[in-house]
């Protein structure tokens, strides 16, 4: 993730020029700075300084891994949450149907089983983030551009947007992932979840195989605990939309049934939330609204000690972590003014979000990302495309003249 | 030296005028615009997004395209949707009259009138 600052065109109008000073922060003064009109007065002012393109180089780390990786450069810092929405809430003929909920899948196993993955030293924890409480550039705008539609809200409690309120999920300190108001949870797009079983070559995959093949016991407790959560889903105190409620209670009860459970338990007991002494302490954070509470991990106890004699020694070949290879420098960021905050879902955005612009000009981002689409599709390299995308990204952001522009770039890791 | 702004037809930039033409006989959207350029010319005229949108809203300001927002899906991820654009009677205007003129300058050139 890096940021660049981009200088607004002038107004045809405008007296004055940009006149580059600060030749320390090479993304404020001489790049990617517009043509002027011809009928405007000034000129720019081009400084001796090192070429901008090799300063922004220079600043990213970039250690090739194994894993086949890309950037994605599209507009919206919810896309990540509304992937998982729209599969979700879609058919299984949605053409990543299998792969999102196989990550979805992987993420709430991983929560119900924390505390057992704790004991082997990964710690998952979880903090709260309040959107409206907040007046930080970044949040503001990750504010202005929430999802709105409340048809397939969860829970509303009292909230004016749900959205407004998550927590986000840590795994060995390093974010893998949210609470949503539509999907429960949704994992980042580059979660590292080293040391998680079922978690190979950077990719989050469905427990049920790892589970029901090596310890049907604990694939029946996370059963059980699944339908502790399909039970608060119908809770309707929460204020949640009852056909989103139920859309997502099949999506559990699918899970469920693939475990090799539906109604019926053997006589196996988890210690439910309620029953934890602490149970705000387990994950760093108390789940204060919604059915959230019934995200804390399965207890485990003294008296249930044969449940987890064997070791979850599914797959001792732990992949290398993934370097942020995109995260500017300390130094950069520095001189940037701007702490690099990586959510592990954004992947574009302006503070200002376009905001008279975008009905005028997001033909031209459609046109982008089907010609993206198309690129892909004829098997284009996949770093190519995504450079042509950024560029034609970027051209697009300048042309409309805004001010600031932060372009967030992560990559996404696919098989 | 600026370029002189005119709603004159001969005034037409190529890519102006290129893009009259992919729009003259159906509506298309911006890259049904790109390729039908393309592919006329064989591959040797192309034409890049940022010349593309500005060019059709200085049209379309000009009253020489129409357009509309397209009735598919959004864009996923995105959320962005299609605009189609059709060529107007002013367009049309535009390109008769230039073609005109060519076919006349190159009537006098045959003849040598000049």
């Amino acid at each position: 993730m890096t940021g660049i600052f981009l200088l607004p065109r002038l107004k045809d109008n405008s007296s004055g020029s940009w006149s580059p000073q600060d030749v320390k922060n090479p993304y404020t003064t001489s790049f990617l700075l517009p043509r002027l009109k011809d009928n405007s007065s000034g000129s720019w002012s081009p400084q001796d300084v090192k070429d901008p393109y090799t300063t922004l180089a220079d600043a990213l780390e970039f250690a090739r891994t194994k894993e086949v990786v890309s950037v994605n450069s599209i507009p919206t810092v919810w896309a990540r949450p509304l992937l998982f929405d729209s599969v979700l809430h879609g058919s299984n003929r949605h053409p990543l149907y299998e792969n999102t909920t196989s990550q979805w899948r992987g993420m709430l196993a991983a929560i119900a089983l924390a505390e057992y993955f704790e004991r082997s030293g990964n710690k998952l924890s979880v903090s709260f983030l309040d959107l409206t409480t907040s007046n930080q550039g970044f949040i503001k705008a990750v504010r202005r551009v929430v999802p709105t539609s409340s048809d397939r809200w969860l829970y509303k409690e009292g909230l004016s947007n749900p959205w407004y309120k998550f927590y986000i999920f840590y795994w060995n300190n390093q974010p893998v992932g949210m609470t949503s108001p539509s999907t429960i949870v949704f994992p980042a797009t580059e979660g590292n979840w080293v040391g998680l079983p079922w978690f190979n070559n950077g990719v989050l995959e469905d427990p049920t195989e790892y589970l029901t093949k090596n310890d049907i016991k604990l694939a029946e407790i996370l059963a059980k605990w699944l339908k502790d959560l399909v039970i608060s889903i119908q809770d309707e105190k929460y204020g949640g939309n009852r056909s989103a409620r139920e859309q997502i209670q099949d999506v559990l009860n699918s899970f469920i049934g693939d475990l090799g459970f539906s109604e019926k338990f053997s006589s196996i007991q988890i210690l439910t939330d309620e029953q934890r002494v602490n149970k705000e302490d387990f994950f760093g954070a108390m789940f204060n609204f919604a059915f959230f509470h019934k995200l804390l991990p399965i207890k485990l106890s003294e008296t249930t000690p044969s449940l987890f004699t064997k070791d979850l020694s599914f797959n001792k070949e732990i992949p290398e972590p993934i370097n942020p290879c995109l995260h500017p420098k300390i130094r950069t960021q520095e001189q940037l003014k701007e702490i690099s905050k990586d959510f592990c879902l954004i992947i574009a955005f302006t503070e200002e979000l376009f905001p008279e612009d975008w009905d005028e000009w997001q033909h031209w981002i459609s046109d982008i990302m089907e010609s993206r689409t198309r690129m892909q599709s004829k098997g284009m390299n996949h770093r190519l495309v995504s450079l042509i995308t950024f560029y034609r990204l970027i051209r697009f952001a300048f042309h409309i003249g805004i001010d600031k522009v932060y372009i967030l770039a992560t990559r996404r890791t696919t098989r | 030296m600026a370029r002189k702004k005119s709603d004159d037809p001969l005034d037409l930039t190529p890519t102006e005028e290129m893009v009259l033409y992919a729009v003259r006989d159906r509506e298309r959207y911006g890259l049904e615009i790109i390729d039908a350029i393309e592919k006329a010319s064989g591959g040797k005229r192309k034409i890049g997004f940022s010349s593309l949108y500005p060019t059709l809203k200085k049209l379309e300001e000009k009253g020489f395209v129409t357009s509309r927002w397209g009735d598919e899906t959004p864009e996923e991820l995105t959320g962005a949707r299609r605009r189609y654009y059709v060529i107007a009677g002013e367009g049309n205007r535009a390109l008769n009259a230039k073609e005109l003129f060519l076919s006349g300058l190159r009537s006098v050139m045959a003849i040598g009138g000049i």
